[in-house]
């Protein structure tokens, strides 16, 4: 079990050698109510592999628990390159800003942060003469987290032109366009574009975490991994809620025929294969509306007409974004929100002019359900750096 | 009556904007262009409603995934008609314009190409990809009795859907060359994004000069540009060649040149200070440097022959970012210079320095915070013009008898001014509108400063004739004055959506047109961050309650004078 008591104050959970989405929320999702209740002791110490998205889960449960004042601790990794890369990826100044109203809460275990380190994460390193994008981009610590807090629509829309212009920097343009396999003006255009409207659309967040990191995947290549986090309803939630307004989720029409081949863990679909124009209804499990989600012209809001002007909400911004990262990209789509966990990737078989045909992987998992919403994408990287 | 099927096209234009904060009047040379696009495609053609006004999705629209109804383009349609709707997307970037938004125009096209004899044209700077985006799918499954939508790019590539019809492309040089004329490419946008400073620059050991090239805006258009000029002078042998750029390169040329050779997939390095730390050549590399600016050429010439004595092979030419117009440097047998852009550098001998005989401060390129005029610019930018008496502005007997002429100096000076003006904006207000007098001069310095806000800043100029009849009106009486004008339009649009707002002018005499602005302004409940003078010849902190922030500032000479 790894779950102990260490002392009489702090629970200990010790985390898995490798966190990932599935693997760093299970830990804690699996806590008793008490447990939960208890000040807990998130440890890292055996930690020799790391995944942005699964340190972002571990973001959603500082969030989380900080929201209902609960007392949660760090305790950093024995492996010295795991520590490193925490801290270049400026993963405690994250953890501390999603912790934000419960600050002093956050405690990071003793003697494991040197205090030059610390220093380190106020102030990124200074430019070096690094000859290539990717290392300069290094060296201005462009990759890993970054976190906005928002109230008011202003500071929405400055979260999205933020991120965007950041993703279109000639560095960062230069870096993507030798190390994907297109275009990279439409990482900013479409992925970021998407991954950050989508996220601010949730009712009830004001945060979102947005992080990015190049990851070794073995023989010699890697992929670029960006992570979007907010703490909205989630977004299966958000459909329920349309649908039992008596409200259709279909917004506009899905002139398409992209195709869903369905794998299902821990729950039964209807249907093997599901197609982009369908519609869910009442009787549609919490798996069928995540998929549904992101079907073209599928919404939770409804078409609204201001003093001014009427105003149409569009369903096609997930649409593109899945297309975009595994048509265009070759890459793949995972979305973790609530108790469900989605996989997107593209069906390796060839396929006919005009269908598009991924495979689903749907899973329905137990415990306590993760607090927000998380997409991930991955793109292969045509080399490592 | 409805003319015959078989009478000139009738077209109608909208030109549509995305992210700004109001409409904006199409001007002249764009209509043209829509009316030779729709010569071009259909020969004979009406022009039915030419667009006035540009249809705008604000930014927070596009954030929050929604959009205006298809209504909002002002398109009408008969049964009988000849039709050629253009919806004109070219004067945003491609980069603004996100899959929800091209997905909407697409559906706006197919909505007016419904029979045989109707045509929708859609105007965009580049095709969205064919793979993924849904911008393709309501057009690409017209059917053959519909209409047809024809979609076009800057390069003037043309795609069609639909309706099987006879078009004769118009030639792409033609096109290209008028479309880059409206929107700009690589080459213009650069020129825009050069900031000439003024200031004290410590440029070399001997040398001072009174103004330094500021490249740092335009880092992303100076890596096209040295991309496509090093691929066109080293064709082929660009893939063999390590870049060199000397030790002491302002950041922004080491950024562009970093993103220069990733897309080239080449090596760059730093040529050392110090000859002893010189790296050795490599054998069967050619070198390249590329410096932000050649002065004198002393640091060239210096660094150019280390590299040949060094044994290094050095290409034919050599790349400058900016170089001034009397620096040879070919004679020394070194790699000839290919610049970016050529400009004068006005630098002069530090014994002979004006500004260093009054001991002041040297500016720092990097940290000039300083967002106001020091005297020595201001009196510098006033008398480098010919003063005239006063040809616009205040009525006649008002009229100065001697007035720099603002124009001659927003054209020497306007990025510079403007640079600065930006600096108090966002200091004030980040993202606001510009309000200010529908007269040429402002509206330059507000062209100026377009660029640097991704194309998304505002103006709403207000003509004279309006300040003057407004003048001691009430506010529904300001209202109707405004009524049916592209300002009272722009100005409701602001209102509703309280948007930020700063007032602009070249020169504030004696506070009229400021007041008049204001007036104005308030009818419309608009209160301004700020009124933002260039120069201030009433200094106070506020006016009406509106801060005041003026880039130099002297006591009234019209009192002393009239």
């Amino acid at each position: 079990m790894s779950v102990e008591a260490s002392s009489s104050e702090w629970l200990r959970v010790l985390l898995p050698g490798t966190i990932t989405t599935m693997a760093a929320a299970a830990q804690v999702s699996q806590l008793s109510d008490t447990n939960w209740q208890t000040p807990l002791d998130l440890d890292l110490a055996d930690v020799t592999r790391v995944d942005m998205a699964g340190l972002t889960t571990l973001l959603s449960v500082l969030n989380e628990r900080s929201a209902t004042g609960h007392e949660t601790r760090i305790s950093m990794p024995r492996d010295p390159a795991v520590t490193e890369l925490l801290l270049e990826s400026a993963f405690p100044s994250a953890a501390a800003m999603v912790s934000r109203p419960q600050f002093r809460s956050l405690i990071w275990g003793a003697d494991v942060l040197p205090i030059q380190d610390r220093v380190r994460l106020l102030r990124p390193s200074p430019s070096q003469p690094s000859s290539t994008a990717y290392q300069r981009l290094r060296d201005e610590r462009f990759f890993g987290f970054v976190t906005y807090s928002f109230q008011a629509e202003p500071q929405i829309a400055s979260v999205v032109a933020t991120e965007r212009s950041r993703w279109r920097g000639p560095l960062v343009l230069s870096f993507l366009d030798s190390a994907l396999a297109h275009d990279g003006a439409e990482i900013a255009r479409v992925v970021i574009h998407e991954l950050l409207t989508n996220a601010i659309l949730h009712p009830g967040g004001d945060v979102v975490t947005i992080s990015s990191w190049v990851t070794p995947t073995g023989s010699g290549r890697a992929e670029l991994t960006i992570s979007v986090w907010d703490n909205g309803d989630c977004m299966i939630r958000a459909l329920r809620t349309g649908l039992s307004a008596q409200r259709s989720l279909r917004v506009a029409d899905a002139v398409v025929d992209d195709t869903f081949a369905v794998e299902s863990s821990g729950w039964q679909p209807r249907s093997a294969k599901y197609a982009a124009n369908w519609t869910p209804d009442d009787t549609s499990t919490d798996e069928e509306l995540l998929l549904a989600a992101i079907f073209p012209g599928i919404s939770h809001r409804p078409a609204e007409a201001t003093p001014h002007r009427r105003v149409f909400p569009q369903g096609y911004g997930l649409h593109a974004l899945y297309r975009c990262v595994v048509d265009l990209f070759g890459g793949s789509l995972e979305i973790r929100t609530g108790r469900q966990q989605l996989n997107l990737v593209g069906n390796r078989l060839r396929r006919q002019r005009g269908t598009h045909r991924y495979r689903a992987h749907l899973a329905r998992l137990t415990g306590r359900p993760l607090h927000g919403n998380l997409l991930t994408v991955r793109l292969p990287m045509r080399h490592a750096q | 009556m409805p003319s015959s099927p078989r009478g000139p096209w009738q077209v109608e234009t909208e030109v549509v904007r995305v992210g700004t904060l109001v409409s904006e009047p199409v001007d002249e040379k764009r209509r043209k262009f829509h009316e030779w696009l729709a010569k071009r495609l259909v020969k004979t053609v009406t022009m039915r409603r030419a667009a006035q006004f540009t249809r705008y999705v604000p930014a927070d629209d596009i954030q929050n995934s929604v959009l205006p109804s298809t209504e909002i383009l002002g398109f009408t349609t008969s049964e009988t008609d000849r039709e050629l709707k253009i919806i004109d997307c070219s004067g945003n970037r491609y980069g603004d314009l996100g899959e929800n938004f091209l997905q909407w125009v697409a559906s706006c096209a197919t909505k007016f190409a419904t029979r045989a004899e109707q045509v929708s044209v859609i105007l965009l700077p580049s095709f969205p990809n064919t793979e993924f985006s849904p911008f393709w799918n309501p057009i690409i499954d017209l059917p053959a009795d519909s209409g047809t939508v024809i979609v076009m790019n800057k390069a003037g590539d043309l795609e069609r859907r639909g309706a099987p019809r006879q078009f004769e492309p118009p030639s792409r040089k033609i096109f290209q060359a008028k479309y880059r004329e409206l929107n700009g490419g690589p080459g213009q946008d650069f020129e825009d994004k050069v900031i000439r400073r003024i200031g004290h620059f410590n440029i070399s050991e001997q040398y001072c000069s009174h103004f330094f090239f500021d490249g740092s805006r335009a880092v992303a258009e100076l890596a096209d540009l040295l991309h496509e000029k090093i691929t066109s002078v080293a064709g082929k042998a660009a893939a063999r060649t390590t870049l060199i750029v000397p030790a002491r390169t302002d950041p922004w040329m080491e950024q562009a040149v970093t993103a220069t050779a990733g897309r080239l997939t080449v090596p760059w390095i730093k040529w050392p200070m110090d000859a002893a730390e010189i790296p050795r050549a490599n054998e069967g590399t050619s070198y390249m440097f590329l410096v932000d600016f050649i002065n004198t050429g002393a640091t060239y010439t210096t660094v150019a022959q280390q590299a040949r004595e060094a044994g290094y092979r050095l290409h034919r030419y050599s790349v400058a970012a900016f170089m001034s117009r009397d620096c040879h440097v070919e004679a020394n047998g070194l790699p000839a210079v290919q610049a970016i852009k050529q400009v004068a550098a006005e630098r002069v001998a530090r014994d002979h320095c004006d500004q260093c005989k009054l001991a002041l401060p040297h500016t720092d390129k990097y940290r000039d915070e300083f967002a106001e005029l020091r005297s020595y610019d201001a009196w510098h930018i006033l008398t480098s013009v010919g003063w005239d008496a006063e040809s616009y502005g205040p009525p006649v007997p008002k009229r100065l008898r001697h007035f720099p002429p603002f124009t001659e100096i927003f054209d020497k000076f306007g990025d510079c001014l403007a640079y600065k003006l930006e600096l108090i904006m966002q200091e004030v207000a980040p993202g606001a509108v510009i309000v200010c007098p529908e007269e040429p001069a402002v509206q330059m310095l507000v062209r100026r400063m377009q660029p640097w806000a991704e194309d998304r800043m505002v103006a709403v100029p207000l003509p004279r004739e309006a300040l003057t009849r407004a003048e001691g009106v009430n506010p529904s009486g300001v209202k109707r004055i405004a009524a049916g004008t592209g300002w009272g339009r722009q100005l409701d649009h602001l209102s509703q959506r309280q948007a930020r707002v700063v007032v602009l002018d070249e020169i504030n005499a004696s506070n009229e047109t400021a007041q008049q602005m204001l007036h104005i302004l308030k009818a419309f409940h608009i209160h301004p961050r700020a009124y933002t003078p260039v120069f201030n010849f009433v200094p106070a902190e506020q006016l009406d309650e509106v801060p005041i922030r003026a880039l130099y500032e002297l006591p009234s000479p019209r009192r002393v004078w009239t």
